[in-house]
């Protein structure tokens, strides 16, 4: 491996090809990588998945928290509206709980925003863990609002959603900015790993090397500090 | 007159009971009754004396006065309102290249970006590098480049300025592509490496910035640097150019500029020019001429259940005709020759994010096809080709772990077995 031959240095890139994976297979999917985050089949308890997930026995308190922390802090939170706070580029998930999505589904739809609309510009999150799906999961189920809105209160509730649906929230405008701009180059750096303060400098070194325009800059920054 | 008496006095008993019941109630404030105010309510006098509105204003305005101050001393006591932020890259490598010793390498790159205030902003960036010992065996030390020391000023929010030392935009390579945690191989393509034909940093200024129209934006940056120097004495280099003059030879200056459009979200186009007269005094004059179109496109793809990566770049590069050690002093020449370089790369990169293991997401495969052509009657002439295939596994969004075999078409250029550990930080 170490001499100058052609033929061992190929063999030496196979084996690399080989071993490098068998070796991240072995080790880090289940140590470094970990963080509480294991390999799907390893760890994560296989669940049942009911075809209707409304009640879903298999989400826990626990998970439901872990998950709303992961919904505010990755991201989702500047695209999606819950209890009426977060972004509007993708669906309001208020009542997510209450529309018979099965845990299956949903778990696709994270994993693969495109796997059922391929026009979606929701982002993938490959770096999520299973556990952390899962949770993300637990939390999209716990959603639900009180009781439907019946006669005059429906109706300025579908007024309310129509008006606030017409603005383009910069949140909102900023994660999908932030997403097809910056995502152009490289992965994309979790919100979560910068203050409000660093995010405005990092933005400004984008906005001169990319470049950006100054809207542009300003709505990713706001996605990002909503998000972070 | 006894009853009369007795008459008047509970006539003023009930007048003086009536008023009292038709009385606003204490609790009654603008008209309004509280809910705890009812007639069972103890006498006002047992409770805390209510306090009026002027009473609650007047306590109102001096907590915000309060509030005023501790926000004037909390803001002075500061440590100021300019924001800094450290980032940057690291990678270690090793290298084993087919005619030559292979070698392990780290390379440290800290970044440092100063937002003065909202529109003034400074971005330094140094390069250290390990320099390995020359056949001699001596020679072994640290190399520290100052790569980018620049000031930019944002004028609108279409377009900002800069000076300083700055990456030169001329294709999207170097500006956004080639730090290792973001590059998919180890390598840099053969354009843009040592003895490549495009520009990579500069000392000068530059305006750039971005117009959004319709659904597409388009991005421009036009330059001015001190511009590359001609080689004109070294016999393995003659009339290449040495991108890396930071102290002009002479007074002209290298102009150039990118444009790009993203027609689409996941594709980016740009052409780029430079012009310049690189020869140094005492030379004849050598014009320059390059041009670079370049494509970046991503897009997640449900055939292939993952993220594609495409990216190239093609370069032309045209300086005037000349005679390089005319005399023979020199000991090369006379040396002249058609002096047009082209070159490119193409690459492509995939990388399976809807796979159900999340190890099999985080494994990325890369594939790059470069190509130079240098005039065969050119020291060091020829047309180079080659293929470089590569693994990367993600650690992270930012940590990647990568392994490449590069090797020649044909055999002109060394093969190369690459590893390389990098992280952007």
């Amino acid at each position: 491996m170490i001499h100058g031959d052609s033929n061992q240095r190929i063999l030496a890139w196979l084996a690399a090809t080989v071993v490098i994976p068998g070796f991240i297979i072995a080790g880090c999917s289940n140590t470094y990588l970990g963080s509480g985050q294991q390999a799907r089949d390893s760890s994560v308890p296989a669940r049942a998945d009911p075809p209707n997930a409304p009640g879903d026995p298999n989400s826990s308190p626990a998970g439901v928290e872990s998950g709303q922390k992961i919904f505010a802090t990755t991201g989702c939170a500047g695209c999606h509206t819950t209890d009426g706070k977060g972004g509007l580029a993708g669906p309001d998930l208020s009542n997510e709980g209450n529309k018979g999505r099965s845990r299956d589904w949903l778990t696709t739809k994270i994993r693969n925003p495109k796997a059922d609309n391929p026009q979606s510009i929701m982002p993938a999150y490959p770096t999520l863990s299973d556990e952390q799906v899962n949770n993300l999961v637990d939390y999209m189920l716990s959603l639900k609002t009180a009781s439907a809105p019946t006669g005059a209160a429906a109706a300025r509730t579908m007024q309310g959603r129509q008006t606030v649906s017409t603005v383009s929230s910069p949140i909102a405008v900023g994660g999908t900015t932030w997403s097809r701009r910056c995502g152009q180059c490289h992965n994309l750096r979790p919100p979560s790993e910068y203050s409000d303060a660093q995010w405005a400098v990092a933005m400004h070194h984008m906005r001169v090397r990319v470049p950006l325009t100054g809207p542009e800059q300003k709505d990713i920054l706001v996605f990002l500090q909503a998000s972070n | 007159m006894r009853w009369r008496r007795l008459f008047f006095r509970h006539i003023v008993i009930l007048a003086l009971g009536v008023c009292a019941y038709g009385a606003p109630d204490p609790n009654e404030v603008g008209g309004a009754k509280k809910e705890s105010g009812t007639l069972n309510d103890p006498p006002a006098a047992q409770q805390a004396a209510p306090k009026s509105q002027e009473q609650i204003q007047r306590d109102i305005d001096r907590l915000d006065r309060q509030v005023a101050r501790a926000l004037q001393i909390a803001e002075g006591s500061g440590l100021g309102d300019t924001k800094l932020l450290i980032t940057g890259s690291a990678a270690a490598g090793y290298f084993d290249p087919e005619d030559g010793s292979s070698t392990f390498t780290a390379e440290f790159n800290p970044m440092l970006l100063w937002q003065l205030n909202e529109r003034l902003f400074f971005e330094g960036e140094l390069e250290l590098a390990l320099e390995g010992p020359d056949l001699n065996g001596e020679g072994s030390e640290t190399a520290a480049e100052l790569d980018l020391a620049y000031l930019s000023y944002i004028l609108n929010d279409y377009v900002l300025v800069a000076a300083g030392k700055f990456v030169v935009p001329f294709t999207a390579y170097h500006n956004h592509l080639d730090p290792s945690w973001i590059n998919r191989l180890p390598t840099d393509p053969l354009v843009y490496g040592d003895g490549g034909i495009a520009p990579d940093t500069g000392v000068g200024a530059f305006v750039t910035g971005a117009v959004p129209c319709r659904r597409a934006v388009f991005t421009y940056a036009a330059f001015v640097t001190n511009g590359p120097a001609l080689i004109t004495d070294d016999p393995d280099a003659a009339g290449s150019l040495n991108f890396d003059n930071f102290n002009d030879l002479n007074n002209n200056k290298a102009l150039g500029f990118r444009v790009a459009c993203l027609p689409i979200p996941q594709l980016e186009v740009g052409y780029s020019f430079e012009f310049s007269r690189p020869n140094p005094p005492g030379f004849q004059t050598v014009r320059s001429t390059i041009h670079g179109v370049d494509l970046n496109y991503l897009a997640h793809s449900e055939a292939v259940r993952g993220q594609v990566t495409a990216r190239g770049a093609w370069i032309w590069s045209n300086l005037s005709d000349a005679t390089y050690d005319p005399t023979g002093l020199l000991g090369f020449g006379p040396v002249h020759f058609d002096n047009d370089r082209n070159g490119g790369y193409a690459e492509v990169a995939y990388r399976p994010t809807d796979a159900g293991e999340r190890w099999l997401r985080n494994l990325e495969f890369a594939l790059r096809y470069d190509r130079l052509e240098i005039p065969s009657a050119a020291p060091g002439g020829g047309t180079q080709r080659q293929w470089t295939p590569g693994i990367d596994y993600w650690l992270t969004s930012r940590t990647v772990l990568k392994a490449a075999y590069a090797f020649g078409e044909s055999g002109d250029v060394p093969d190369m077995f690459a590893l390389q550990f990098a992280t952007g930080f």
